[in-house]
């Protein structure tokens, strides 16, 4: 008993790198705008009021109570701003909120605009929306209510922080802990279905014309290669949240999730959403399975970085 | 420790609890009806804790797609493959498609797509909208020589205004 104590103890009050949330504060305001230029070219047929979907079916298909663009068209309309306004208006307070968040300036202020635009943006746009928005959504969220700012931010810069090291903790381990039932949840439902024992699913995925990037018309005579792909995703996902936090496996398991996502992202067409998956795990897991990750102090590449200059490989003084 | 970082506490665990809860399809298997659980599924859509993570599971269905034809007033017809611009549209243009597989939501979202056509071609009379599926054989079938073929799945025909004028 008093070694579960002592567990919980040292997992909600083991101090963690500030980093740790600068980082996820950069990753997360990086990857919305990276995807807001991404999507700029087709914002009007995901979003404009005649786009693919108009407004009011949108709305009236909608099973969220969350603010939308017909919403806000609605009650700007009495300072004859068009809906068309109205997009562009929420659009450009995105992408400020957005800039704000990644420099860091009024950095609570900033993330609770952006994670509110998102809101409205993907409350009208929820049926083009798919698991990139779901995260893009939690990330910004988790942006307006934790302590993202206290680091490699503008804020910290003119007013050092005076955060507690357990509050830190806690923000670091609601993300972490977010992300393992996540992927919990995501091998327990794959390993509901067949497809995921006998590789079907790798198969079906990558034959798929809108996934279809590659040719593995081979893989039907070699069905190992199929097989072993869906046996480590239920491995990889099912056991995450004990493995990333054992010391013994951690390393392997985070990487493996990354070379699990950058597979989605090359192979099955979705960059945007592998991407940001790697951003995540990254900003969650990173200092943990690479200690130093994120202060940038490697003493082993130092040691290297020594032995070359003393045998002069290297001439000048790089600092790391 | 203060007492309003204890209430930090409280909430990130009510928060976590949430998003456990919700992950197990809570939603499904609650009493709706019921205010606290309308309050948690209002809250987890500003919270994001209210999500259902079934990435590709249990399994993948057939991937249906839809193609265009536009009907000029001059009796002539145009065949149009709906693209965007950004890399990211077909993901996006897929999970409209993959709504119109269900039969409630054909209708609506069909005449929708229609409209949404129509306005770059305003010299059109009609407008078809036929949705098509990809069946692709398991990897036995594919051994013993069956390949990827698309099925048709339904068609809709609408005037200028929309107005459904055949379907099948």
């Amino acid at each position: 008993m008093k070694k579960i104590y002592s567990g919980i103890k040292q997992l909600f009050f083991k101090q963690e790198a500030t980093e740790t949330l600068g980082f996820f504060r950069i990753a997360v305001s990086g990857f919305a705008l990276i995807q807001l230029f991404v999507l700029l070219p087709d914002w009007m047929s995901f979003y404009g009021p005649k786009g693919l979907l108009p407004w009011e079916i949108s709305d009236a298909l909608s099973t969220t109570q969350t603010p939308s663009l017909l919403f806000i068209s609605n009650l700007l309309q009495p300072l004859r701003i068009t809906p068309e306004a109205t997009v562009y208006i929420i659009t450009t307070a995105y992408l400020i909120s957005l800039i704000g968040l990644l420099i860091g300036f009024k950095t609570r202020l900033m993330g609770a605009l952006a994670w509110l635009m998102h809101i409205v943006l993907n409350t009208t746009g929820h049926f083009t929306a798919y698991g990139v928005e779901t995260f893009t959504h939690i990330a910004l969220f988790y942006c307006t209510v934790l302590p993202v700012g206290c680091c490699w931010s503008i804020d910290a810069r003119n007013r050092p922080h005076k955060i507690p090291g357990y509050l830190i903790t806690l923000s670091v381990r609601i993300i972490q802990l977010h992300l393992c039932i996540m992927y919990l949840a995501c091998g327990i439902e794959k390993s509901m279905g067949s497809q995921w024992w006998n590789g079907e699913a790798i198969w079906i995925a990558m034959q798929q014309d809108q996934f279809h990037n590659v040719n593995i018309d081979w893989m039907a005579s070699v069905p190992i290669v199929p097989n072993l792909l869906c046996w480590s995703t239920l491995v990889v996902e099912s056991f995450y949240a004990a493995a990333i936090f054992w010391g013994k496996t951690k390393k392997i398991w985070l990487i493996s999730i990354i070379s699990m996502h950058a597979f989605i992202g090359i192979f099955l067409g979705l960059q945007l959403f592998g991407g940001l998956m790697i951003l995540l795990n990254l900003a969650a897991f990173g200092n943990h399975c690479f200690p130093n990750l994120f202060t940038f102090n490697f003493p082993r590449l130092q040691t290297v970085i020594q032995l070359f200059k003393k045998h002069g490989i290297l001439k000048t003084s790089i600092g790391v | 420790m203060p007492l309003k970082h204890k209430i930090y506490f409280g909430l990130a665990a009510l928060h976590l609890v949430m998003i456990a809860l919700f992950s197990t399809h809570f939603a499904d298997w609650s009493n709706r009806d019921n205010s606290a659980v309308k309050a948690l599924s209002v809250a987890g859509n500003y919270t994001g804790s209210n999500n259902i993570f079934s990435f590709f599971a249990p399994g993948l269905s057939d991937q249906p797609y839809v193609v265009y034809t536009v009907k000029y007033k001059n009796g002539t017809e145009k065949f149009i493959d709906l693209k965007g611009t950004s890399p990211d549209f077909t993901n996006r243009i897929n999970n409209i498609y993959g709504y119109l597989t269900l039969p409630e939501a054909r209708s609506v979202l069909s005449a929708s797509l229609a409209q949404s056509l129509l306005q770059h071609y305003p010299d059109a009379e009609k407008i078809r909208v036929a949705m098509v599926i990809q069946q692709i054989p398991d990897m036995d079938a594919f051994r013993n020589g069956e390949r990827n073929h698309w099925e048709f799945w339904f068609h809709r025909d609408f005037g200028v205004d929309t107005t459904l004028l055949t379907q099948r």
